[in-house]
Parts: C-alpha cells; sequence; structure tokens
C-alpha cells in the first residue's frame, strides 16, 4: 500500500467518522424538533382554549352589563310607578273624602226647594211641594195635602240621580256615612311589595287580567251612564231653550258628563292596551 | 493488494469515497436545515407564549380564573341570577301597572261625580 493509498483511506475514515457525527446529531435535532413540535401543539390548543373561553366570557360579561342595565332601568320605572301609584291613592283618598260631604251638602242645601207638581213613579201625584228631607234612602215632603215620605224607588230618577242616592261611596258606604274615616286601603289596592313570593307568576298574571277586565267593564258601564246624563242633559237643554228658560245649569251638566265621557274614553283604551299586554282580551 | 492497481486506489476506493461525501454533504445539509427548523419553532413558540400570556392577562381582567368548564361558573351564574331579578322586575313592574291604571280609572270615575256634583252644589 503505497502513500496515497494510505492517506486516501485515512481521510475516508475522517470523513465517514463526521458522517457518524451528522447522523448522530440529524438523530438528536429530529428529537428536538419532534418534541419542540408537540409543545408547540399544546400551547396552540392552550391558547385556542383560553381565546374561546376569553370569547364566551366576553360575550357574557357583555350580556350581563346589558342586563344589569336593563334591572336598573326596570328599577327607576318600578319606582316612578310607584311614586305615581301612592300620589294617585292620595287623590282618590282625597277625592272619596270630598264627594260625600259634597253630596251631604247638595242635599242639605236642596231643604225648601219647591216644586208646582211631583209626579212619582208608582202614579202619584203631590202638588205644592217643598222638600223636608233628602236622605239617602227617602225624601220627606210637605204639600198641599200634609207630608209624606216618598221612597228611593218611588221617585223620579232624575231625582235620584240629582241626590245620588243609593250608591255607595267608594270605600265608604252611603252618604250618610259622609264624616267617617277613610279607610287607608280605600281602593283596594293591594300592597304590591307584600304579595307573597310562593305565588306563580301566571297566577299573578291571571289575577291582574281579571282585575282589570272587571275595572275596564266597570268603567264602560260608568261610562254608558255619563253618556246617557250627557243626552239627558243635552235634551234637557234644548227643550228649555224652546221654552226660553235658562240653560246654563243643564248645559254645565251636560259639559261635565261630557268630559267624563271623553275622559273614561281615553282611561278605558289605556287599560285596554295594558289588559292585551298582559295577554287578556278585550270585549267590544 | 486487490485495491492497489499500479500503485493506484481501485475503482471501489473511489467510489466509496466519492459516496461517502456525497453522504456526508447530505447530512450536513440536513443537519443546518434541521438547526434551522428547530430555531425557528423556537421562535414560533416565543410568539405562542407571549399570546398565550396576553391571553391570561385579558382573562384575569375579566375576572376568569383558569381554562377549565368552571372557569365562567362566576359569570353565569351572575347574569342567571340578574335575569331572575329582571324577570321579577318586570313582573312587579307589570303588577303596579294594573294597580295604576285600575286606581286611575277609578280617580277618573269619582272625580268626574265630584266635579258634576260640585257643579250642583255651586248653583
Amino acid at each position: 500500500m503505497n502513500v496515497s493509498a494510505s492517506l486516501l483511506v485515512f481521510a475516508l475514515i475522517v470523513v465517514a467518522a463526521f458522517g457518524v457525527h451528522y447522523t448522530m446529531e440529524i438523530d438528536r435535532s429530529s428529537r428536538e424538533l419532534q418534541v419542540l413540535k408537540s409543545q408547540k401543539e399544546r400551547i396552540k390548543d392552550v391558547i385556542e382554549k383560553k381565546r374561546s373561553i376569553g370569547d364566551s366570557g366576553e360575550g357574557l360579561l357583555a350580556e350581563t352589563s346589558a342586563i344589569r342595565k336593563q334591572k336598573a332601568d326596570l328599577a327607576k320605572q318600578l319606582h316612578a310607578a310607584r311614586l305615581e301609584l301612592e300620589e294617585l291613592e292620595t287623590t282618590y283618598k282625597t277625592i272619596c273624602a270630598k264627594l260625600p260631604t259634597i253630596v251631604k251638602r247638595l242635599r242639605e242645601r236642596a231643604v225648601g226647594e219647591e216644586f208646582d207638581v211631583l209626579r212619582t213613579s208608582d202614579g202619584k201625584t203631590f202638588r205644592a211641594v217643598t222638600l223636608k228631607e233628602v236622605t239617602d234612602e227617602d225624601v220627606s215632603i210637605l204639600h198641599s195635602a200634609g207630608s209624606s215620605r216618598l221612597s228611593r224607588s218611588s221617585l223620579a230618577p232624575e231625582m235620584v240621580n240629582r241626590f245620588r242616592m243609593g250608591k255607595e261611596f267608594p270605600g265608604l258606604g252611603t252618604a250618610e256615612a259622609g264624616d267617617s274615616e277613610i279607610p287607608m286601603n280605600a281602593s283596594g289596592v293591594e300592597n304590591v311589595s307584600s304579595a307573597p313570593n310562593s305565588e306563580s307568576n301566571s297566577d299573578a298574571r291571571r289575577q291582574r287580567i281579571a282585575k282589570l277586565s272587571l275595572q275596564i267593564e266597570h268603567a264602560k258601564r260608568n261610562r254608558m251612564s255619563w253618556q246617557a246624563e250627557a243626552e239627558r242633559a243635552e235634551t234637557a237643554v234644548l227643550d228649555l231653550k224652546t221654552r226660553g228658560r235658562p240653560t246654563w245649569k243643564e248645559a254645565e251638566a251636560a259639559r261635565i258628563a261630557r268630559a267624563a265621557v271623553f275622559e273614561l274614553d281615553r282611561q278605558i283604551a289605556k287599560a285596554e292596551t295594558l289588559l292585551i299586554e298582559l295577554g287578556g282580551t278585550v270585549t267590544r | 493488494m486487490d485495491f492497489m492497481i499500479i500503485g493506484r486506489p481501485s475503482k471501489i476506493i473511489f467510489h466509496s469515497a466519492v459516496l461517502v461525501l456525497a453522504l456526508s454533504g447530505t447530512s450536513c445539509r440536513k443537519l443546518t436545515d434541521l438547526r434551522a427548523d428547530v430555531e425557528r419553532t423556537k421562535t414560533e413558540m416565543q410568539g405562542l407564549r407571549s399570546t398565550s400570556e396576553a391571553l391570561d392577562t385579558k382573562l384575569r381582567q375579566l375576572g376568569i380564573g383558569g381554562t377549565n368548564a368552571s372557569a365562567l361558573r362566576t359569570h353565569a351564574l351572575d347574569k342567571a341570577k340578574l335575569e331572575r331579578d329582571v324577570a321579577q322586575s318586570k313582573e312587579e313592574l307589570a303588577a303596579v301597572q294594573v294597580e295604576l291604571t285600575s286606581l286611575t280609572l277609578e280617580v277618573q270615575q269619582v272625580e268626574s261625580e265630584l266635579n258634576y256634583y260640585q257643579s250642583g252644589l255651586e248653583k
């Protein structure tokens, strides 16, 4: 073996050694790369999870914030509505307290009033009549033939209506009870906040619908009475006009009755809208 | 000796040398590529870790602890409670509105009567 051949063999050995070294390095780097890639995938998964939770969390917080705002708005509305209800209850109590007194004074003031003729519904006729006393049940009169006590049922409807006979006052009873104290809950309004918690929402809703429906029915009947009164007063105005007598008294009665009809129409429409919102049905 | 022909390496030695050189070259290149891959992956991982830390900060700010299923539990419970509160408030408001409407109707009726009889008294 000559020198060049030896050198060549030596060089081959060196190159082969490098080759082995590289192979080992490649193997090590491959394993390292594999480990890194697997770690990278794990981090990617974690990031994806965090991102998803973050997005959900943001959505949830945005929804929570919107609900919180809605709750605050509702609380404001509720507060305002309760204040309004309190004010209205006070107004109601004040009016309820005034009405019997006014009716009582109206009846007292009528004492001494004179009529040429007074006809009752059962066909009796009294002449030169002077009113002596008006109560909720009857009217005492002096007349050409002596004195009589006429029961409410025997009086003409105009007179019964004029002295508001036989009609109960809200929370008070009849006009004779005018001076008595008004009960705290004259309106019959229940204390909303003290409603039992166990009551289911649907039951409460049904009760509200029933109450409102009843109230609307009552208001409609009342409206019809006012309508009839307005028509009666308007006819009376025409009649008085043709007879050349003063009409202002009946005209005022007609005006008040028309205003009552108008206002009741407005309130009934409002109540019916609420009734529909609550899921109730409106009867025409 | 077989591999000596007139004092020169035989073809086998020559071919072996060429083969070894080629393999070494390939290995060297492969190793360089691998190391570049490793470095690139490390850089990517660094970026991913930064993203992960940024997300951790965001989650902390949102008040979310951890990444497991119960991480959003507190918020979900808050939301559910608020929803119940809102439903209750709506019910209360509906009840008050009914009372209000109902009482307004009553007030209207009594007020009309009051005006009517008061005008009779003033005449």
